[in-house]
């Protein structure tokens, strides 16, 4: 919370002049990375089922995040929902550029081949994780982006309401669809 | 308790944190129970520490960043990711394949020419280089006499998992069959907001739809169709224009959409590339049956099958 408060601070003291110092910036972005890179990463690799996928969209949006900030105003939407905005419109991004080309996605097999992660480690993350990432494949799209929202990027209901445009009541109604979805496809929570 | 009651105090529970308290403080009903347990093991996944250090220097080596910080300039563009559409060696169902443009080179070893059109660039590559083939694809492909598939070294046709299905595409590690396939395309396709008429292509897209003037015999416009959010909101930047044939073996499908920095796409093949003419602006006709321009701010493409090169430019010729 604490970084939280500082990040607000900095809206006022940074964003606001035109061209702040660049120390300042680089810290306003590590405390940004820093506050909301796991939050941001799980939300991406709920909604992908490839790590590798998540880790490049990730990184992607900071980069957007970093290049729109100046347009930020903390009038209009808290800095959490702007931002997971950015995450949700990047992955929305990604499956529609896949989808305009509905062929071979050659990326994935960088992300195969890229050693960037010894053998051994890909097959523990993947015993650990293929058993979610199936069950995940049977949500719907949006299903899928609101389990994303709640467990990934751990946001309220209100605040999932408010990204997505539903209800609050909706948001709980699809969370608990959703969950009875992945519960009898995943079976006992102890294979997770 | 009514059923929607029991939703909704289940969503608030879950909302005020309750199943990351301890199982002992929850007094729910034993299906709540079990949700709730569900949602502390979702809550408790992280997947995000293995690959910390390498976002951070993505985002830090990106060619923006060190710009962005040092002047704050906020307005420049990102360089999003262009994709880029590639014929690799492999026929049939996997010919046409879209990787990063330095991925590109790394797994094809040799752009033989490039062409630039401005938000599409285009790449043939030499297809002497073979690309790796992937060590978790080994043992799990198989081609129609069930011979298992070890490299991209010669044409291979379909391919099929060990069981026989038919293999058309990848998800991440998961190799995608035929029908699973056509399943997903199922669920784009209910996501699609498709419209008949000019006036209605003209009330969503955000630039002036035109429609080809010819088409060879047997071929009509059926429809166009709109990419909707989750919220249904119609994204009027891309569009997807689709015919319907009586001639067998032949498909035309002309996707449009705005030319930006966003819709910026890189294509790339290890077969014929050639550059045309369209209407006098430059165009990429790539293996004789799909064509690439960019004209009054629009970037066309021209997937077809089955048709005469000249007809596939006459087709685009006749978008006025």
């Amino acid at each position: 919370m604490q970084e939280r408060a500082l990040l607000q601070s900095f809206w006022h003291k940074s964003i606001k002049e035109e061209r702040p110092a660049e120390a300042n910036t680089d810290r306003l972005f590590t405390t940004i990375f820093e506050t909301y890179y796991s939050r941001i990463f799980n939300y991406t690799a709920y909604r992908v089922s490839c790590r590798y996928t998540a880790e490049d969209l990730t990184s992607q949006v900071f980069e957007k995040m970093l290049s729109k900030l100046h347009s930020y105003s903390p009038e209009k939407a808290p800095f959490e929902v702007w931002l997971f905005a950015i995450a949700r419109n990047v992955v929305n991004d990604y499956y529609r550029s896949r989808r305009r080309y509905l062929f071979f996605p050659l990326e994935a097999v960088r992300e195969l081949v890229s050693g960037r992660q010894a053998p051994e480690e890909h097959l523990l993350e993947g015993e650990r994780s293929g058993r979610l990432n199936l069950a995940l494949d049977i949500l719907t799209a949006k299903e899928r982006n609101i389990v994303a929202l709640k467990f990934g990027a751990d946001l309220k209901n209100k605040e999932i309401a408010r990204l997505t445009g539903m209800s609050e009541s909706n948001v709980g109604v699809i969370l608990y669809r959703s969950m009875k979805k992945l519960k009898s496809e995943i079976g006992s929570v102890d294979q997770l | 308790m009514k059923t929607k009651d029991k939703i909704q105090e289940f969503a608030r529970d879950l909302d005020e944190g309750l199943h990351l308290e301890h199982p002992s403080c929850w007094n729910e009903s034993a299906e709540s129970l079990e949700l709730l347990e569900l949602g502390k093991a979702l809550a408790g996944q992280d997947f995000s520490n293995s690959h910390r250090a390498a976002v951070l220097s993505k985002v830090q080596s990106s060619a923006n960043f060190k710009q962005e910080v040092t002047n704050m300039k906020m307005k420049s563009s990102l360089r999003r990711p262009a994709m880029i559409l590639a014929s690799i060696l492999i026929a049939g169902g996997l010919s046409i394949s879209f990787v990063k443009p330095s991925f590109a080179e790394e797994l094809f070893g040799r752009v033989l020419q490039k062409i630039n059109l401005g938000n599409i660039i285009a790449s043939e590559m030499d297809p002497n280089v073979a690309p790796p083939f992937p060590e978790e694809w080994k043992g799990k492909l198989f081609d129609k006499e069930g011979n298992v598939i070890t490299s991209f070294t010669k044409k291979l046709g379909e391919v099929y998992n060990a069981d026989g299905e038919q293999i058309v595409n990848f998800d991440g590690d998961k190799l995608i069959t035929k029908s699973e396939q056509e399943q997903r395309d199922k669920e784009t396709a209910e996501r699609m907001l498709a419209v008949k008429g000019q006036a209605e292509l003209d009330k969503y897209a955000l630039f002036k739809v035109k429609l080809p003037e010819y088409l060879p015999e047997g071929f009509v416009f059926d429809h166009g169709g709109f990419y909707t959010s989750e919220e249904g909101v119609v994204n009027g930047k891309y569009l997807t224009l689709f015919f319907t044939s009586k001639n067998e073996g032949q498909d035309i499908t002309i996707y449009l959409c705005i030319s930006d920095k966003e819709t910026a796409y890189e294509i790339s093949t290890s077969g014929k590339m050639e550059k045309v003419k369209v209407n006098g602006f430059d165009a990429v006709m790539m293996n004789n049956r799909s064509l690439d321009w960019e004209a009054d701010g629009v970037l066309y493409n021209i997937a077809t099958h089955g048709l005469e090169p000249s007809e596939v430019l006459k087709i685009a010729e006749s978008i006025r």
